[in-house]
């Protein structure tokens, strides 16, 4: 009976082991736009091409002022594209340097990128999927 | 000079563009910043400096720790106007042909975006012959130390003032381009103890490309067109003086208008901690007695943490058409010329080399590497008098700091 509990306990034990760690691998990263951006979903291909600097307008023909929230950057790119944040440096160096194109906007924390997209028209950025309110639109979502 | 009339030129079109768009927006948003390198190097062979590429004067000297060959750096300055109308201004000083620290020009362009599927440059731009970004100055967009010698070490009139035109489009999950440019060519070379300068030389080029997330394929051909090159003149005027049919038929192949054409493709792959990319470029020179030949390379790498090693290969092949010529004993001091004016320009190198990147810092990456260089035949080797090498071989170790801001 005893040898039992132990083995249930265990198994307890095992369950929300497997829970817990399986929540916090299931983060999840919300690329937010404007509601009034003309933009209801991104496919991923389509929001590497905007975060990576190759086009610049979203697709409903909007000028597109991208944001990077500085804080989840590495985790966002890695999702996005599976490179590390030292290989996007240098890709942007590459870019910026034969005067392609200028890296997207670094914001320090979410609710200023929040406060941002829900302020301005053309603006794309990310925070984490739990801070997201009515002010803004989620395009995409990104496990990671 | 040239960079003063282009500062001119551009600060004029800023002028009429602000008018002009005053409409979409009231300031133009300016970013400034800059790249550099502080690089020293050592190699082991007496009477040979090592240069990686065409256009430096100078380079790294025989037991010797050299600074000066990878060291440089770079300013910028960009504007955007409206999201259709920008500019880009940016200044490189290094080791120059001219052995000197001069900054040079290497960008200075308005450009006008439309949309995202078309592109119109217009000023002092680079060819687009770079797998890694249109310049071969940013160490820090680089894997390795430099960019490879056995390729780009030889294009080094890899600038022009003229336009170019990019055009877009998405294509099976990537954004395909094709590029086509035009203008007066930029750019000098350093060669048998001189500088040499192709003011009158036009560069025309095109590329096509297409990157994914991971995958970016590129092919990329330019020529330089010089109409009026005269140092082959003499060697010329004295062959038509023997009177000989052979040597009579080759004053014939010496012109004054000759082409340097690159066609390149070239592969970059990167996921996760991989990296790898290679280029194989079909490289030619049309002045007698017409060189071609290929360049390749190879550089492979895997990132762990802020650690990158990597191996590096190269190799350059670049061999003059026959053109034997038997001159009469009373000529042999013109035989002498003629044979070193046939040989000027052969190049038989090959480099494998390793090293590691290490990103200590945002924005800041300290490399190391060491490479083994064998060199039947090379012009990017030299000696002290500027003279190109025969028969080396030599360990070149590598220290440099990348750095932008």
């Amino acid at each position: 009976m005893t040898r039992m509990r132990f083995f249930h306990c265990l198994a307890l034990v095992a369950v929300w082991l497997t829970l817990a760690s399986g929540c916090a691998r299931a983060a999840t990263l919300a690329v937010i736009v404007h509601p009034s951006s003309g933009v209801d979903s991104l496919s991923r291909e389509e929001t590497s091409h905007l975060f990576l600097g190759r086009i610049k307008h979203l697709p409903s023909g909007t000028p597109a002022v991208v944001l990077d929230t500085t804080s989840l950057r590495a985790d966002f790119y890695r999702a996005l594209v599976n490179r590390e944040m030292n290989e996007i440096n240098a890709y942007w160096a590459r870019l910026k340097f034969s005067g392609r194109t200028q890296p997207p906007e670094q914001i320090e924390d979410a609710e200023s990128v929040l406060r941002r997209v829900a302020s301005e028209r053309g603006t794309i950025g990310y925070i984490d999927a739990t801070r997201v309110d009515k002010r803004v639109r989620v395009v995409l979502l990104l496990e990671y | 000079m040239t960079n003063r009339i282009f500062l001119s030129l551009l600060l004029t079109l800023y002028a009429g563009t602000t008018t002009a768009a005053s409409d979409d927006a009231a300031e133009p948003l300016w970013n400034f910043g800059g790249f550099g390198t502080l690089g020293a190097g050592y190699h082991n062979r007496e009477n040979v400096i090592y240069r990686r590429d065409l256009e430096q004067a100078g380079g790294i000297e025989g037991h010797k720790l050299g600074v000066r060959m990878d060291s440089r750096i770079g300013l910028q300055a960009s504007a955007s106007f409206t999201p259709r109308w920008s500019t880009t201004i940016q200044a490189v000083s290094r080791l120059s042909a001219d052995g000197d620290w001069k900054p040079m020009l290497s960008w200075g362009f308005l450009r006008y975006a439309p949309t995202d599927w078309l592109e119109l440059r217009a000023g002092r731009l680079g060819a687009d012959i770079y797998l890694e970004g249109d310049s071969r100055h940013v160490g820090y967009a680089y894997t390795a130390v430099r960019p490879p010698a056995e390729v780009y070490g030889v294009v080094t009139q890899d600038r022009f003032d003229g336009a170019d035109l990019t055009v877009r489009t998405p294509v099976a999950g990537g954004l395909g381009s094709l590029k086509m440019y035009g203008g007066q060519s930029r750019g000098d070379f350093y060669l048998y103890g001189q500088r040499v300068t192709q003011d009158d030389a036009t560069t025309l080029g095109a590329t096509l490309e297409w990157a994914n997330d991971t995958l970016t394929l590129k092919a990329a051909w330019a020529d330089i067109h010089a109409r009026n090159d005269v140092s082959l003149l003499r060697l010329r005027d004295a062959l038509t003086s023997i009177p000989l049919a052979q040597a009579q038929y080759r004053a014939s192949q010496i012109e004054t208008s000759h082409h340097i054409t690159f066609a390149g493709v070239s592969a970059r792959y990167e996921s996760g901690p991989w990296s790898l990319q290679g280029i194989l470029a079909r490289e030619s020179f049309s002045q007698f007695p017409r060189y071609t030949g290929w360049g390749s390379s190879v550089v492979a790498g895997y990132r762990i943490g802020a650690w990158k090693p990597y191996l590096t290969w190269g190799r350059i092949s670049f061999e003059p058409d026959e053109s034997a010529l038997a001159l009469p004993p009373p000529a042999a001091a013109l035989q002498t010329v003629y044979d070193q004016v046939v040989d000027r320009l052969t190049m038989n190198q090959r480099s494998l080399g390793a090293g590691v990147r290490y990103d200590f810092a945002t924005n800041y990456a300290l490399k190391m590497q060491v490479e083994k260089v064998r060199a039947s035949s090379s012009s990017i080797l030299i000696t002290p008098a500027g003279m190109p090498v025969r028969d080396t071989s030599l360990t070149l170790f590598s220290v440099v700091l990348d750095f932008v801001f």
